[in-house]
């Protein structure tokens, strides 16, 4: 079976850079000033620095974010562009502009939560704001051949990654859930340069593969939910017999699907792709999320769901009855994993993903 | 506290007209001398703005709190709030039984209870059948989620009035234009007419309204503090959705004028004044001693409270989608944290506090974001501050006598 691992060189490159947090974030405009954007995005063994400032009761995942920031030395690192997404977003955002001293450039960013006309009609100018600050803040221009640039190098990015999921498609699958992970991960930290390279050969390796054992043909499971900072629930389902075949996570398919479109202005082009990407649970239309949802079910032959939030993920947790009563009264069976992000619960979430999994 | 004013209400009598009859005679009847007779009418207008809903005479929407009230009094709908309405089931009693109705219907134990006992409330279908269902973005994300809730279990149309974190032009623009599509929509649904008379009329309204909760704040900066702050901290669905309405106005100029007389008098319903407070975020709404005990016992005054802060300037009738916009966008929980702690050190010294209590509602998330940057811009000052994490429409993790001892420690240390 095909593998992949990068490096700590691969992952966190000698660039000047700029974090991000949340996919609604448009890193081609980040790019496009010369920055290399990467999302912080670390399982961390706890938040001790953060946790003095944001309370327990708020995502672990927005307070490993603030636990980078305050640890932070690294002299490239220039600045963070963080998002509107949700109310933890917002305390980060508080925080970061108090406390944390490693990042010149803070950049917070309004997210509409509708998709219509007058929501892209303001996020294009929320867009062409980050432009603004960031040419302001550097003193730089950035052209729209350099924006069109960008969104070529990314849009290829975006297809390779589908390309890989694709994959996953076919009863018999060639690639483990756990080095898709490894890609997807890397896909949001490493510049996209090297990253698409070295995503192209790797597809390569996988189409050349002259011994084709496929993995189990257990139970297919998709995983939705927010995000995951490690392969945790991934490995736990492989070992248990059954393969993931697809996520509609923030950090996986949710990050990738859906490429720019040509058209006369690159901000609106990068705006109409952001804001209408496979929805968050943040979005106003939970109908299309739970629609996107079936489809995957049918194209990916779906046994099970795991629905994973974070704690205190508000926006998840609230979609989680929805899904229950979508999928689960539907005849397939869902299962709601919540994780901390600091990898604890493991025994816990081991049994009930092995139950689930023998139930299917 | 006194439960013999109370009415005991079970979850079956909400809906009946016997509940709405006994619930204005016990308001009428409560013979509790320190509680202002404008409170008394603000309770009255919140039963007969839910008895008509129920009624069905009017249409009505159900709506998270500081929605846009002036546009919804101009077409003549009731609103009624899901958090609101929580907040009273929690004062009669009922939250844990709609909080129980949602944790059997999936909803985690984790988030705030406020809204998920409006979740449980929406998901029994306590509230009768609405037009329509709105929600405002600026203050939480799971206000918006529960009336997105509600718009499928009622099968109604979802109105979602997304509210920026910025206060530029481009941000009041954007919500006009949401305001405006809104209120067509809704006039559309709910057959009544929409016109620039009815619209400057609930603005003038509003403005009048306004005029005497600011003379209300201004008043209760006097010492001793003419009002009790647990009585004040009930006026969050007047704050929040009152205004545009002929009752506000009342209530407020009522207020007004109650508040003079005892300052004129000096009086203070804690009958003696030892400490002065200024509240931050909700109350415990469940039934419990805690107030009493603040307020009677330790003689503590909560001279103000942000919840009743009017943050906003004099809205203009010409225009009456840009000025409501305006309203939403300068709402204090929205925006830069910097102009709010200013905002929040201001509130300390005109009502001459000697601490702050910061009531730290479990789940609250947006409120536990800005808590260390409130905190440290108060401790800057030399304000004292304490912050205190509870809960407001559960009382199962009320723990009386370690409440009252971190109360009893920070006093000390105020005193």
């Amino acid at each position: 079976m095909v593998d992949i691992d990068f490096s700590e060189k691969d992952l966190n490159p000698d660039l000047p850079k700029i974090g991000w947090v949340c996919t609604y974030t448009p890193e081609e405009i980040i790019h496009a000033a010369g920055f290399h954007p990467f999302r912080i995005l670390e399982e961390t063994p706890s938040t001790k620095l953060a946790d003095t400032y944001l309370h327990h009761n708020l995502c672990p995942y927005v307070r490993s974010c603030l636990d980078f920031g305050l640890k932070a030395e690294d002299p490239t690192l220039k600045g963070i562009v963080i998002v509107h997404s949700c109310d933890a977003m917002r305390g980060l955002y508080h925080s970061w502009q108090h406390y944390v001293s490693a990042t010149p450039f803070v950049h917070f960013m309004n997210v509409p939560k509708d998709t219509g006309a007058l929501a892209l009609e303001y996020f294009t100018l929320e867009v062409q704001k980050l432009k603004a600050d960031l040419e302001s803040h550097f003193g730089r221009k950035i052209e729209d051949s350099a924006l069109w640039r960008t969104i070529d190098l990314y849009n290829e990015s975006r297809s390779l990654m589908a390309e890989l999921y694709e994959l996953r498609k076919s009863p018999e699958l060639q690639i483990k859930g756990t080095t898709v992970f490894k890609v997807i991960q890397a896909s949001q930290k490493m510049p996209k340069e090297s990253f698409n390279k070295k995503l192209k050969s790797f597809l390569e390796e996988i189409k050349n593969q002259t011994a084709k054992t496929s993995l189990s043909q257990g139970p297919r499971i998709m995983i939705v939910g927010s995000l995951l900072a490690n392969s945790q629930i991934i490995e736990i389902v492989e070992e248990s017999g059954a393969s993931v075949v697809f996520d509609d996570l923030c950090s996986g398919s949710r990050y990738f699907e859906g490429n720019v479109e040509q058209g006369d202005d690159p901000i609106k082009a990068i705006s109409s792709r952001y804001l209408l990407k496979a929805p968050c649970a943040r979005m106003k239309n939970t109908e299309l999320r739970l629609q996107r949802g079936k489809k995957l079910v049918e194209d990916f032959q779906v046994d099970g769901i795991i629905y994973q939030t974070v704690k205190f993920c508000d926006n998840h947790l609230y979609d989680y009855p929805l899904y229950h009563e979508s999928f689960q009264d539907a005849g397939l069976p869902v299962l709601q994993i919540e994780e901390d992000f600091i990898g604890g619960n493991r025994g816990q979430i081991r049994t009930r993903i092995e139950a689930f999994i023998e139930m299917l | 506290m006194n439960d013999k004013n109370q009415l005991k209400v079970t979850k079956d009598m909400l809906k009946k007209e016997s509940f709405y009859i006994k619930s204005k005679l016990m308001n009428k009847m409560r013979k509790d001398t320190t509680r202002l007779r404008a409170t008394q009418k603000m309770t009255d207008m919140v039963l007969d703005l839910n008895h008509e809903a129920v009624k069905g005479e009017k249409p009505y929407v159900l709506t998270t709190i500081w929605a846009p009230s002036e546009i919804l009094y101009a077409l003549d709908i009731i609103p009624i709030c899901v958090e609101s309405t929580a907040t009273s089931l929690a004062g009669f009693g009922l939250s844990d039984e709609f909080l129980g109705i949602a944790e059997k219907n999936f909803h985690t134990p984790e988030t705030c209870s406020i809204l998920r006992c409006g979740v449980g409330a929406v998901i029994d279908k306590l509230f009768p059948q609405p037009q329509a269902v709105i929600a405002a973005t600026h203050l939480c994300d799971a206000g918006a989620k529960v009336n997105s809730t509600a718009s499928r279990v009622y099968d109604c149309p979802y109105f979602l009035m997304d509210i920026p974190q910025e206060r530029g032009e481009e941000a009041v623009s954007y919500v006009a234009k949401q305001l405006e599509e809104m209120a067509h929509k809704l006039s559309d649904i709910t057959g009544r007419k929409l016109n620039k008379q009815k619209l400057a009329q609930a603005i003038e309204l509003s403005n009048q309204a306004r005029k005497y909760a600011l003379r209300v704040n201004e008043i209760r900066q006097a010492v001793p503090s003419p009002m009790r702050g647990s009585e004040a901290l009930g006026y969050l669905y007047l704050v929040g959705l009152g205004f545009g309405s002929k009752e506000a106005v009342d209530i407020y100029r009522s207020m007004a004028r109650e508040l003079e007389k005892r300052v004129a008098k000096k009086f203070t319903p804690i009958g003696e004044e030892k400490y002065r407070l200024l509240w931050l975020h909700v109350r415990p709404y469940f039934k419990s001693r805690f107030f009493h005990y603040l307020e009677n016992e330790q003689k503590a005054s909560i001279a103000f409270e942000e919840t009743n802060h009017v943050y906003w300037n004099e809205l203009n009738p010409e225009q009456p989608f840009r000025s409501v916009a305006q309203r939403l966008v300068l709402n204090s929980v929205n925006g830069p944290i910097d102009s709010y702690t200013d905002i929040l050190i201001d509130f300390a010294q005109k009502y001459k506090v000697d601490g702050v209590l910061h009531y730290a509602h479990w789940g609250c998330r947006w409120n536990y974001g800005r808590l260390r940057v409130i905190k440290d811009a108060f401790q800057k000052k030399g304000i004292p501050f304490v912050s205190i994490d509870c809960d407001s429409a559960s009382g199962q993790n009320y723990f009386e006598g370690q409440l009252n001892s971190r109360i009893d420690t920070f006093l000390d240390m105020i005193g």
